[in-house]
């Protein structure tokens, strides 16, 4: 493929921002957002020129009473309506192609292995759904700007010092997302998860 | 730029005051940096020949031995002829690859010019930084972006100009590198581009070279990388030794491990590097003979 002129700057400008437990699916707009613990999965389908983004994270297992299976729901789900709402704009799964970023260790707020857990759970997610993965940046002391257009499909990832006052709102923001979607167990077993 | 907290000392207006000193005539090079920027004049003009190159090479011990170190060195050498003189050196690796290992007597001058221990210790590193950075944009060049390897050596080379040139002049500024991880956030977030720019400006860099440093200044790396720019910036995060600079910004690894990988047509970035290890150390070596 030929070399795609993008300037960064513009992309930013234009693009509409997502936020934790967020996801957008476009045509025209860039889509952007800003990560700490949390991963982005970026989806494009080259034929539709559609371009799909995600923002999420597995909650703490710590703290969510020893419910695993919410963690991983919560990762699936977020997953599952970014590629349906894909779906649903006439994507074919088999020309999908993904690219991945975040999982960052923001040591001074959420544990540190939950940067890599989400790394880890996007790229096994992307495998068991034949979805191949091209690029990906994860994990490091960063925290990320991710800008994804759907003109090519080209994504911008800037690594940025957690220390910035704009990484520590998004530290903030990742970790209110994380506790709604944290619930005590329930003893009937009953395995339904309020996200928002 | 607001100023930086928890420190006292104001690191946005000493950057710019830095940079503003860089602007003007008073930034000093040692003499051999005269001599490398002659060079750069000479292979501007395009009626240049070997024999006046060769001769201007041969007036720097330094610069000769880099030459011809590089002349032999596994990416321009790979019959594995060695030859040991000048003219033959400059006639193998040629115009552009002169014209950067000029920049890379320049930029070793600049290592020199930090003025305490702790300052050349951080020199030195900065130094060790640079030279991956340069032979990993080459190598990343050639095989993944498909820019000119002699123009992302080049830019390699000199990428970071203005972090030498702050590290001479920080002995002025008490406690502006003497600050925890973070301490030089400014760095960061403009002070680098403000800085460099007029570096740069001072050293004629060349306009295309100049802005691929600003599009990795402005820091977002396209995946998958096409431009110099994502060269330069691909190779520095790649890069096992980071600049001191970096993480004194809070920019730096701390420890962590970070995975950075991208699909190329049959092949990977990693396999790729994995690959060009050796073509890498052998520019590495060239660099520090």
């Amino acid at each position: 493929m030929p070399p795609i002129a993008h300037d960064p700057k513009e992309l930013e400008r234009r693009a509409l921002n997502i936020n934790p437990g967020g996801w957008a699916v476009e045509t025209e707009r860039p889509i952007t957002t800003l990560l700490g613990s949390c991963v982005a999965v970026c989806l494009y389908d080259p034929k539709l020129r559609l371009a799909g983004m995600n923002h999420f994270l597995l909650p703490s297992r710590a703290k969510s009473a020893g419910d695993d299976d919410d963690v991983i729901l919560a990762g699936d789900y977020s997953m599952e309506v970014l590629l349906n709402t894909m779906l649903n704009k006439g994507a074919a799964k088999q020309r999908l192609i993904a690219k991945a970023f975040g999982g960052g260790t923001i040591v001074t707020s959420i544990l540190m292995a939950i940067g890599q857990r989400n790394s880890e759970f996007a790229e096994e997610w992307l495998d068991r759904e034949g979805i191949p993965l091209a690029a990906r940046d994860f994990g490091g002391a960063w925290s990320r700007k991710v800008i994804f257009t759907p003109d090519g499909g080209d994504a911008f990832c800037r690594r940025l010092p957690i220390t910035q006052p704009d990484v520590q709102e998004v530290v903030k923001a990742e970790r209110a997302y994380e506790q709604s979607l944290i619930r005590p167990a329930k003893p009937t077993g009953e395995k339904k998860i309020e996200l928002f | 730029m607001p100023p930086s907290k928890g420190q006292n000392v104001d690191v946005p207006a000493i950057l710019s005051k830095i940079a503003e000193t860089a602007t003007r005539d008073e930034l000093i090079f040692p003499t051999t940096t005269e001599m490398a920027l002659k060079l750069q004049r000479v292979l501007d003009d395009p009626d240049c020949s070997i024999d006046q190159l060769a001769k201007l090479v041969r007036a720097d011990p330094l610069l000769a031995t880099r030459v011809v170190a590089v002349a032999n060195s596994v990416i321009y050498n790979r019959s594995g002829r060695a030859i040991a003189d000048v003219k033959n050196a400059v006639s193998r690796v040629g115009f552009d690859a002169l014209r950067v290992l000029a920049a890379a007597v320049v930029v070793r001058q600049m290592e020199g010019m930090a003025r305490t221990p702790a300052h050349r210790q951080m020199a030195v590193r900065l130094w060790e930084h640079t030279a991956h950075v340069a032979a990993l944009s080459q190598v990343i060049a050639r095989r993944v972006t498909h820019v000119n390897p002699d123009t992302a050596f080049f830019a390699g080379i000199i990428h970071e100009v203005g972090g030498f040139y702050l590290i001479s002049r920080a002995k002025e500024f008490p406690g502006l590198l003497e600050g925890e991880n973070g301490s030089l956030l400014a760095w960061d977030e403009g002070g680098a581009a403000e800085v460099g720019r007029a570096v740069l400006q001072r050293l004629s860099a060349p306009a295309p070279v100049v802005e691929a440093i600003e599009g990795m200044w402005l820091g977002y790396l396209a995946m998958p990388p096409h431009s110099l720019a994502d060269t330069l910036l691909l190779a520095d995060q790649l890069a096992p030794v980071e600049s001191p600079l970096s993480q004194l910004a809070g920019n730096g690894r701390e420890g962590t491990e970070a995975h950075i990988d991208v699909a190329l047509d049959d092949e990977t970035l990693s396999s790729i590097l994995e690959e060009s290890a050796e073509e890498v150390q052998s520019l590495i070596d060239a660099l520090h003979a």
